[in-house]
């Protein structure tokens, strides 16, 4: 074997071990977490599942219009809610964004601030889930107007700009993040992108738990 | 002994070519592509792109294309893409177009409602806030 060789097939073999060092999980140096305060807190407007003593506060940023958010509702809420939720380990903080600037999807996120903080949230959160294309419609403009003409807490909320401050924020948050997705998760200062179905979101529930309870 | 090299190199890199330009040889399909501008239907502003392309092979397939996506239609004539004109129909108003047309009246016909999303909005009218 010559020299040349011999160089070359050490030059691997470092690389092999570099390589093996820092992607190899439980070990490698990219599995110490990197966690950044990141400065959320929860707004009387967010939607909350979950009671304030629970051991773990999930935030999520979430817009009606994105498939994988409604499929995180249909699929991953109501198992997170029976096991998490109601057993009080897990509190659930959904902030509205709006990834475009059309007003009719923006008024469809602060009335539904608005209602989910002064009236019953379920029917008009089960109508955009089902159909969120609805909020392009007239009849749906009648509904929002029908429901500020009955209730003036809910006029207040989207005329005196409680509603409209709440979803900017959540929409200067979501940048300031550097998110650019939705579903977005962040737990104990960490930012996860993306769906997960429930066996994985479990997994990252499970283990935020122990870093919050360790 | 070099030109052997030469000759051999010669007809390595020639069955190369002939592989690669066999296993890149595609079947050609008669599918056919049209481009359609949307702006004037969707009242969009001018810096909105809305051209649509619809293709169709004629025989089982059509879909409409825009920014990117398709848009499957359910069958090969046109009058089979309701739902993908839509769903263009959304992405245009998503993107700066109005949902008024230029008359000034609603363009109630363009997104159909489900019995039952018919019925929730019914319900959200009675059942969100006490009267």
């Amino acid at each position: 074997m010559n020299s040349k060789r011999v160089f070359l097939l050490i030059f691997l073999l470092v690389l092999i071990a570099i390589t093996t060092v820092l992607f190899i999980p439980n070990g490698g140096i990219l599995q110490k977490e990197h966690r950044v305060k990141v400065g959320l807190i929860e707004k009387e407007l967010d939607i909350v599942h979950g009671s304030d003593s629970a051991d773990l506060t999930i935030f999520l940023f979430s817009s009606y219009n994105c498939s994988f958010c409604r499929k995180f509702y249909n699929q991953v809420l109501p198992e997170l809610e029976k096991e998490y939720i109601k057993t009080n380990k897990v509190k659930l903080v959904i902030k509205p964004v709006a990834l475009t600037n059309n007003e009719s999807v923006i008024n469809s996120l602060k009335i539904a601030a608005c209602i989910n903080k002064y009236g019953n949230f379920e029917k008009l959160n089960e109508l955009l889930l089902l159909e969120p294309k609805v909020v392009y419609t007239v009849e749906f403009e009648e509904v929002i107007n029908d429901l500020i003409d009955k209730d003036e807490f809910v006029a207040e909320c989207m005329y005196g700009g409680e509603s409209e401050i709440y979803i900017s924020q959540n929409m200067i948050d979501f940048k300031r993040l550097n998110c650019i997705g939705t579903p977005t998760f962040v737990i104990n200062n960490k930012i996860y992108k993306g769906f997960l179905d429930y066996t994985k979101f479990k997994k990252v529930v499970e283990k935020e738990l122990a870093y919050t309870l360790h | 002994m070099n030109v052997m090299k030469t000759k051999r190199y010669f007809f390595l890199v020639m069955m190369i070519f002939a592989v690669a330009f066999v296993s890149c040889d595609e079947d050609e399909d008669d599918e056919t592509c049209d481009s359609e501008n949307l702006s004037e239907d969707f009242n969009c502003p001018v810096d909105v792109d809305a051209i649509a392309t619809f293709c169709s092979d004629g025989v089982s397939n059509s879909y409409y294309t825009y920014a990117g996506s398709d848009y499957q239609c359910t069958g090969v004539e046109a009058a089979t893409c309701d739902q993908a004109l839509t769903d263009i129909g959304i992405a245009l108003i998503e993107a700066g177009c109005g949902t008024k047309k230029k008359s000034g009246a609603y363009d109630a016909g363009m997104i159909k409602l489900s019995a039952m999303a018919e019925n929730l909005l019914d319900e959200v009218r009675t059942n969100s806030v006490c009267n």
